[in-house]
């Protein structure tokens, strides 16, 4: 079969080139179709990879902190064809050996809407994938003979995202078969953003985050705690709280439970990617990584030491108690204020205590920390980054302003930083200029002054 | 059910009296014809005629039959009148539309200046109301003649139903084509979810009558033949027809209890603007 597109200027008038896949969907359809509408959650845009190995969905918020990917295998469907054999994993580089494709994700909600319309009304559908082309067709078979045809155009699609995440790393698994963590989420307010997980021996605990709420006085605070035997597995050795975006984790979660499937999670510390997967299914698996909030220094990390026996529960709220309150709510709220005023001026990186940060250096097992977003802060002296791992390395990296080290990397290097994270998040991570140690003013201090203040009232 | 009439109005001063038993029927094919504010009203002796013009681009007709209405008094050759079709509509509809209750309805309509009058019974509340007329404006014709048609398609409404719902509204045009190999009438919108092509096929159950003489295309303005949704959604069958000059007649049928029928016919000229290259 001819490659479409070997040469720019000769339209591709052959045949489907070798990465196209046909395939067709019958029962499967309305899975299909929520698997979407979860994805739809996670991004704007929907990432289509069709290999003949299966065909592979993905979609990535624009902060890169959450990511989300469902892998359909050929007997997903009730006919498979085509699909070059591009290896899962390797580098994609190379735009001729890519066989991703983008498309708006409201282009694939209104195709795949309304999963339990779909069921009924449409008798097949038939997509006609082909990387290498412009658009993509669905046709749909409904009742009466009638055929509805999609051609849905593709964005153009810049070099992979491969996440790096890895199941096997992390060092929390439970495994929830009945729906505990989706009907105890279904507690928490409509505008709950973020919720704090918390792994014990015994139990997990799901708190509504506060941090980032404007008047926590006003918050309802909410905590649901969830036994060990409501969980098909628990396997929990790290006692951390994490923080996630509600959003993401709920869209996995409702998925799973439209088809009655079991999820598994897979955690660790704070700072490290929160993975829910369903892996229960033979036909195809999906996985959303969700970033979750890293420690600040200064801020001992909320371990909640958790006693063996029965004293568990009441030692687990003492110190949930005392760890939840942020040491430093205060400078949070007042990085609102200098935040903007910081943001593109050269600063010297003002830790919030010498002391602290000491503290971290020499002991790295208890706390893990990871500093602000370097891009955001163009620094007269490197920044140090505090991480688990010692040493601690001084480099300013082009990463793009990540909560966290996810492991979502973009594998083309100098590409320009994407647009930062919502203002809130930013708040709850900008580092350092704390207002009891830093005053606006003292930018100035020895600038030039070219312009006095020339109102009268201002003396 | 009791018709009160009122004792000042003497009827043989009312140029139109119409009367009928069940108000709902009324409503709700009017209701489909609410998307311009003023409907021309014509009653002559075969019946009364609703017509809404859109932009002079689109025309919706109701027709009621004479046998229809309980009462039918015509004292002219023919009445005509403008009315705000709104508010007519909000005026029969003021008992709600309860599935077992059948609210009577008396109109009546003095000349030309006179307003419409209104009056409601059910369950022995009488509501009256009045809604002010004015001259009728001319009624384009948009001379569809039945011999210069170049296709027509009688199907059940339900199937088209479903897909104008879902019509990409992004698009600016709705393509109709007929096609004879294969034989289908094919609708294509155009615009930010990409080309979507919803055919069907002239075998389908759904299509009862597939005649047409030659393949054609039209394209049609996108806002203006939602008008339509309203009516297919009330209707149980329609007859679409394209005559020479592209312009689309689409004829539904509404069913009526005792057998009758309510015919309501859309005409839409061709959107001629082609910003393609």
């Amino acid at each position: 079969m001819v490659e479409a597109g070997d040469d720019d200027f000769s339209p591709a008038i052959e045949g489907p080139s070798s990465k196209a896949i046909r395939c067709v969907l019958q029962g499967n359809l309305k899975v299909f179709a929520r698997a979407i509408m979860a994805l739809a959650k996670v991004g704007d845009e929907l990432l289509l990879e069709p290999t003949m190995h299966g065909l592979t969905l993905r979609a990535v918020n624009l902060s890169k902190s959450a990511y989300g990917c469902y892998l359909f295998s050929p007997s997903f469907f009730v006919e498979y064809e085509g699909g070059c054999g591009a290896d899962m994993n390797a580098s994609t580089a190379d735009a001729d050996e890519s066989a991703l494709c983008k498309i708006s994700m409201k282009c694939a909600m209104s195709v795949f809407k309304a999963p339990q319309f779909m069921e009924k009304a449409v008798r097949s559908c038939l997509l006609n994938i082909d990387p290498s082309s412009d658009t993509m067709s669905v046709e749909m078979s409904l009742k009466y003979g009638v055929v509805k045809s999609y051609n849905i155009p593709f964005m153009t699609c810049g070099p992979g995202l491969r996440p790096m995440f890895d199941k096997s790393l992390a060092q929390n698994c439970i495994i929830d078969d009945s729906k505990c963590v989706l009907s105890a989420l279904n507690n928490f307010g409509a505008s709950t953003e973020e919720v704090t997980i918390g792994g014990a021996a015994s139990e997990l605990l799901i708190r509504n985050h506060l941090e980032s709420e404007p008047d926590r006085s006003r918050v309802v605070k909410t905590e649901i705690t969830l036994s060990k035997q409501d969980f098909e597995r628990f396997a929990v050795s790290v006692f951390d709280d994490v923080t996630l975006c509600l959003k993401e984790f709920k869209a996995i979660l409702v998925f799973a439970d439209s088809l009655s499937m079991p999820v598994s999670f897979y955690f660790d510390s704070p700072g490290k990617p929160f993975m829910c997967s369903l892996e229960s299914d033979m036909t195809f698996t999906g996985d959303f990584v969700i970033a979750t909030l890293a420690d600040l220094p200064g801020r001992a990390s909320v371990q909640r030491r958790v006693a063996v026996g029965s004293n568990s529960q009441a030692s687990s709220a003492t110190s949930l108690a005392g760890g939840c309150d942020p040491l430093n709510s205060s400078a949070v709220e007042n990085d609102r204020a200098s935040s903007a005023v910081t943001r593109s001026i050269a600063v010297p990186r003002v830790l919030r205590s010498e002391q602290s940060i000491e503290t971290l250096l020499s002991d790295p097992q208890t706390v893990s920390t990871k500093t602000v977003p370097e891009t955001l802060l163009h620094s007269a002296h490197p920044p140090v980054r505090v991480e688990n791992d010692p040493p601690p390395a001084a480099q300013v990296d082009s990463l793009p302003p990540t909560e966290v080290d996810d492991g979502i990397s973009d594998t083309v290097a100098g590409t320009p930083p994407p647009s930062p994270p919502p203002n809130k998040r930013f708040r709850s991570f900008f580092l350092g200029l704390s207002q009891q140690t830093f005053h606006a003013s003292q930018i100035y201090r020895d600038a030039e002054v070219l312009a006095p203040d020339s109102d009268p009232e201002e003396t | 059910m009791v018709l009160v009439r009122n004792e000042a109005e003497d009827d043989a001063t009312q140029v139109l009296v119409l009367a009928m038993d069940n108000a709902k029927e009324f409503y709700n094919v009017l209701k489909t014809l609410t998307f311009r504010e003023h409907a021309e009203f014509e009653a002559s002796p075969s019946g009364v005629k609703v017509t809404v013009d859109d932009m002079k681009c689109l025309q919706a007709i109701a027709y009621l039959k004479r046998d229809l209405f309980s009462v039918f008094v015509l004292r002219e050759e023919t009445v005509t009148f403008r009315i705000p079709l709104g508010v007519l509509c909000e005026c029969v509809n003021l008992f709600g539309s309860s599935p077992n209750s059948s609210t009577a309805l008396r109109m009546t309509y003095g000349g030309l200046g006179e307003p419409l009058k209104v009056i409601m019974e059910e369950g022995g509340v009488v509501i009256r109301c009045s809604v002010r007329t004015q001259q009728s404006d001319e009624i384009l014709d948009f001379e569809f003649d039945p011999e210069n048609v170049v296709s027509k398609i009688i199907m059940k409404t339900e199937a088209l139903w479903d897909q104008f719902v879902d019509l990409d509204t992004s698009s600016n045009t709705l393509a109709f084509a007929v096609d004879i190999k294969p034989s289908r009438l094919r609708l294509s919108t155009d615009g930010e979810l990409g080309t979507i092509d919803i055919d069907f096929p002239a075998d389908s159950e759904i299509i009862e009558k597939f005649e047409t003489k030659e393949k054609h295309q039209n394209k049609y303005r996108l806002s203006l033949i939602r008008r339509v949704n309203k009516t297919l959604h009330l209707a149980q069958k329609v007859s679409i027809r394209t005559d020479t000059r592209g312009i689309l007649s689409m004829q539904f049928m509404v069913e009526q209890p005792d057998n009758q029928h309510i015919f309501i016919e859309f005409f839409c000229v061709p959107d001629t603007d082609d910003y393609d290259p």
